[in-house]
């Protein structure tokens, strides 16, 4: 439904109300104000790391949204990068250089845009299913490889190091988390200003075109796999530029940073938060990086909180969260939004009433299963609930499967007056 | 230098044990508007993807200006001077028609593959597409998104992207088909615009179109061309009129 | 290496590989009708584990081992019918990408309903004896079992694909994978089934492996790259090819495992003893290197060199 009302939206590039800067004003002003409204050290530093995942999945989206291309291991370039730049900065505080911390980035991207050429020489051939599985292979290839090297990836514990040792610089000492915070920010803004300057160049052009019609692009003069191949050291790069802020914020770099699970986190951020919007991305980062961080304090669940947040937005909204935004954005600037909202808000309470009662099927299967040992009385949502009682489960289910039954035909008739705004165009089918 | 833009000597495409190329020998002459016709699944698409490379051939030569092509990627083709368009509407459906055209033009103004500056701080590339958009009427629909835009101006788009090349040869599969009578009008006379000055060939079916546009012609049948000549001679083969138009009298019809 | 490890060892290779086939084949038979490599494949395999350990509790192994690969199969078939069927609208990315979130979402309620450890899921005891004695080494019945349980998925398969009208709609959809497009949205149940009997297939192999490798929550995720290592090198589409990769596969990873041979050993043989310290730490690490720990690692290697020098496998005619 909101698909349109994106694409609506994207083919008029020409009539943005804002100019270009305003955007990045309000950047730069939100990167000011976040460390004051949310001091101390536990929160910058949580700050600094939903920064550091937000450039990690906009250089993600260079490939997923803006070539069309599927890595399963992105991540090898922000482990990568990571333990680039630990070495780095372990070698020269032991040579005693005056490197200034912040510019440490810089090394850990150089080295992973580097491999990014090498590796992406190897994985651009073709799109599609065979970039998917290389970019697999290679990335359990260097995972594997971890095992091997502990000179290089430590043992299991990783590789740590002392930020401070390379001394003060522009006026910071980098003890504290808000030192930090500045070079993530900084970075920030560089990294998604570099980005977003790409998507307006002719080789950023073209991995569009390489995205929509791979084929029809070799008819044009150029080589697919050359758009590919630089996209993905692009892309490897920023990420390495994000391992390494990464590193740097936690002293610390591990294998499990370059493994699969850093590679799937990545995908369900950029995924999730909308791979079409350029800031799609970073939302999907902030959303999923605080989900993971006080979710994971409240609940055993979050890790399939976001599994299914992810079907659901595979499944029903393509277009990310970011989607729609700019979806119902763009229908309220036509004014098309007045009339359906008596029909939004009864989905949207019911979905929530269904939400509620999925969140509380979960929760008491694991109060059931997994940590059974805990007692089968729980709090959800504020009510007291038994995992063993019927009535707990009854409730939980009816909630859910009753919301979702009766939010169905509110759904058809929502397609119908959309028909009727002209919101909705034929089939695409 | 040749006199000839396309010179293809014997040329075989066989997919498995089947031929669908048998033997094709074709001159396209330097700056001549040449015709393509023959029944369906004759070959001459077939044909086509041989000459810009989408399909290597099982044997045989085809020159490009003297030089041999034949078996070589596309984009090699399309830098030795040759341009194409698809039978099937072939274009980048979620760009807007300008950055399609964009695209197009990227390479002969030699920007290639550069991030040094942003497309739309290119002068070179904005006059050449604003030029483009021009002659082939899209300038209203200039950031419409391809997918969106109609049959016919689609077919113009993909005409478009294979003119934008600036290749001095062209090859056209239909780039007709499916048009109602007076799209087919505007679209006959654009595409005499926009070729005005290169060799051209295209894949015709209406007859009329075909008269009126072509300087010579050549028949594929079969997987072979069964005779080439101008309109007049085409018209007045009898093996021509047996083979293809079936009976005697049916270009009345056409 | 002695005769009598190497016997086991080439036994060993062909139980896993015909295991990984099993597996294999499933994947394969999907991704031919559908065009979708199903992430979850693997997580389907770990359901039919659980599942196997739950219900042979209960109801004993036997029976488990029929109705175990059924729920597993149903399960499959809701997940064609009421996810993938509505993502297809959204192409294959977002089909690949469903089958992804899926994987993931059925790993975590795995571990919901039995917890991060591993289960105690043990060979039955009607077939906890030793099979026969090769150099004065037993050989467990259970896994000639498995050999046997495999060989007659593939009987049943084969009779499946060659006997039944719909087996023939799909069998021609492995050779003639244009003919998919051409059946279109017209054998929506085709579509289904094929999901669920591959599905069921790797219920099978769950429930079979189960006892022999360990039934915890993370060895979907273990195994789910190696799947696609295997259909991937088999040429994708290809029942034969896929056959093929799962042995060697097979081979690779027991082999790996029996072989106990280090880069120190080799240049031992050279005369040159210790590692060239000014060669640096990374040096010396490659020096400690053994065939056992180069064993993950090969898979790998193979696919990737694969995908670069022969795109479309060993048997595969789709690039
Ligand atoms: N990739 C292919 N594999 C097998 N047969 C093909 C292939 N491409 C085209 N053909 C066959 O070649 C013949 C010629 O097709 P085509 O060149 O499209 O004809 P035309 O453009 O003259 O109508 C047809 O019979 C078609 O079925
Ligand atoms: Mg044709």
């Amino acid at each position: 439904m909101t698909m349109n009302a994106i694409e609506t939206a994207r083919s008029r590039p020409g009539q943005t109300l804002l100019p270009a800067t305003l955007p990045w004003a309000a950047v730069i002003a939100v990167l000011f104000i976040l460390p004051l409204a949310f001091p101390g050290t536990a929160m910058v530093s949580t700050l600094n790391y939903l920064g550091t995942m937000a450039i990690f999945a906009l250089s993600y989206n260079v490939l997923l949204g803006q070539t069309g291309l599927l890595s399963l291991g992105h991540a090898t370039f922000f482990g990568l990068g990571g333990f680039i730049a630990t070495h780095a900065l372990l070698g020269m505080a032991e040579a005693g250089w005056a490197f200034p911390l912040p510019l440490l980035p810089l090394i850990g991207g150089l080295g992973a845009f580097v491999l990014g050429i090498f590796g992406g020489w190897l994985a651009s051939g073709k799109g599609g299913m065979p970039f998917a599985m290389i970019t697999l292979g290679l990335s359990e290839l260097v995972y594997a490889a971890a095992a091997i090297f502990p000179s290089i990836y430590g043992s299991e514990e990783g590789v740590s190091m002392d930020r401070m040792e390379l001394g003060s610089s522009f006026g910071m000492d980098y003890g504290s988390a808000t030192d930090i915070y500045v070079i993530v920010a900084v970075w920030f803004v560089i990294c998604a200003a570099g980005l977003k300057y790409f998507t307006t160049t002719p080789l950023g052009l073209l991995a569009n075109a390489v995205r929509d019609n791979a084929e029809r692009v070799e008819f044009l003069g150029f080589s697919a796999r050359r758009v590919r191949m630089w996209t993905y050291a692009i892309a490897a790069g920023v990420a390495g530029i994000a391992g390494s802020l990464a590193a740097i914020n936690f002293e610390i770099i591990t294998v499990i940073e370059l493994g699969a699970a850093t590679s799937t986190l990545v995908l369900l951020m950029t995924y999730i938060g909308g791979t079409r919007v350029f800031f799609g991305p970073v939302l999907g980062a902030v959303v999923i990086g605080l989900m993971k961080v006080w979710l994971s304090d409240l609940t055993p669940a979050w890790m399939l909180y976001f599994g299914l947040l992810f079907i659901f937005v595979v499944m029903v909204a393509p277009g990310g969260l970011a989607g729609i935004l700019v979806g119902a954005g763009a229908m309220i600037r036509a004014g098309r939004l007045g009339p359906q909202l008596p029909l939004l808000a009864a989905i949207g309470g019911l979905g929530l009433l269904s939400l509620a009662g999925v969140i509380m099927l979960i929760e008491l299967g694991y109060r059931a299963g997994l940590d059974a040992a805990l007692g089968s009385q729980i709090r959800i949502l504020g009510l007291p609930m038994d995992a063993h009682g019927l009535n707990s489960w009854g409730l939980a289910a009816l909630l859910a499967l009753g919301g979702a039954l009766s939010i169905r035909p509110l759904l058809s008739r929502l397609e119908t007056l959309q028909h009727r705004l002209g919101l909705k165009g034929g089939d695409p089918a | 230098m040749s006199a000839n833009a396309i010179e293809i000597r014997d040329l075989r495409k066989s997919f498995g044990p089947v031929d669908i190329i048998r033997g094709v020998n074709l001159e396209l002459r330097a700056g001549e508007r040449h015709a393509l016709i023959g029944p369906n699944g004759a070959g001459k698409s077939t044909l086509f993807h041989l000459i810009s490379g989408r399909l290597r051939p099982t044997s045989g030569k085809i020159l490009l200006h003297g030089q041999e092509i034949q078996g070589k990627p596309p984009a090699r083709i399309v830098h030795a001077g040759l341009s194409r368009s698809f039978q099937i509407t072939n274009i980048f459906p979620e760009m807007t028609v300008l950055e399609n055209l964009r695209c197009a033009v990227l390479w002969k103004l030699g920007h290639r593959y550069s991030v040094l500056r942003p497309l739309g701080r290119l002068r070179d590339v904005e006059a050449e597409c604003t030029r483009l958009l021009e002659e082939l009427r899209l300038t209203h629909r200039r950031t419409s998104r391809a997918d969106s835009l109609s049959y016919p101006e689609q077919r113009a788009l993909e005409l478009g992207l294979a003119v934008a090349s600036g290749a001095d040869t062209l090859l056209l599969d239909e780039p007709m088909a499916g048009m109602s009578h007076s799209e087919t009008a505007a679209a006959l006379e654009l595409i005499m615009a926009v070729t005005e000055g290169r060799s051209l060939l295209m894949v015709e079916h209406d007859m009329g179109v075909i008269f009126e546009m072509a300087d010579r012609i050549s028949v594929l049948v079969y997987g072979e061309v069964i005779a080439t000549g101008t309109p007049e001679e085409i018209r007045a083969n009898p093996a021509v009129q047996e083979a293809y138009l079936g009976t005697p009298n049916a270009e009345e019809a056409a | 290496m002695g005769l009598d490890v190497l016997s086991f060892s080439i036994l060993n290779s062909v139980l896993y590989g015909m295991l990984l086939f099993l597996l294999a084949s499933g994947l394969t038979l999907i991704f031919s009708m559908m065009g979708v490599l199903n992430f979850a494949h693997a997580s389907f395999f770990m359901v039919g584990a659980y599942l196997g350990y739950e219900l042979s509790k209960d109801i004993g192994f036997f029976p488990a081992l029929v109705l175990a690969p059924l729920i597993v199969g149903v399960l499959g078939a809701l997940v064609e019918r009421y996810g993938l069927r509505r993502v297809h609208r959204f192409g294959h990315l977002g089909e690949l990408l469903f089958t992804f979130g899926l994987a993931f979402v059925i790993e975590e309620a795995v571990q919901m309903i039995w917890g991060r450890s591993s289960q105690n899921f043990g060979v039955p005891a009607a077939l906890d004896f030793t099979a026969f004695e090769l150099f004065g080494t037993g050989y467990p019945a259970f896994r000639v079992f498995m050999l046997v349980v495999a060989v007659a998925v593939f009987a049943g398969l084969w009779l499946l694909l060659t006997k039944t009208r719909v087996g023939l709609i799909v069998k021609a959809s492995l050779t003639h994978p244009e003919m998919v497009s051409m059946l279109g949205h017209n054998v929506p149940m085709v579509f289904m089934a094929v999901f669920g009997v591959g599905s069921a297939l790797a219920g099978i192999a769950g429930v079979i492996a189960g006892p022999v490798l360990v039934t915890q929550p993370s060895m979907a995720a273990s195994l789910g790259p190696i799947l696609f290592v295997i259909v991937v090198v088999g040429g994708l589409g290809s029942l034969s090819g896929a056959f093929i990769a799962s042995l060697i596969i097979g081979f690779i990873q027991t082999f790996a495992v029996a072989i106990d041979l280090s880069v120190r050993d080799v240049f031992g043989w050279l005369g040159v003893s210790e590692a060239p310290t000014f060669l640096g730490p990374v040096f010396t690490d490659a020096w400690g290197v053994s065939v056992a720990q180069l064993g993950p690692v090969i898979p790998y290697l193979l696919l990737v060199v694969m995908l670069i020098f022969r795109p479309a496998g060993l048997v595969g005619k789709r690039g």
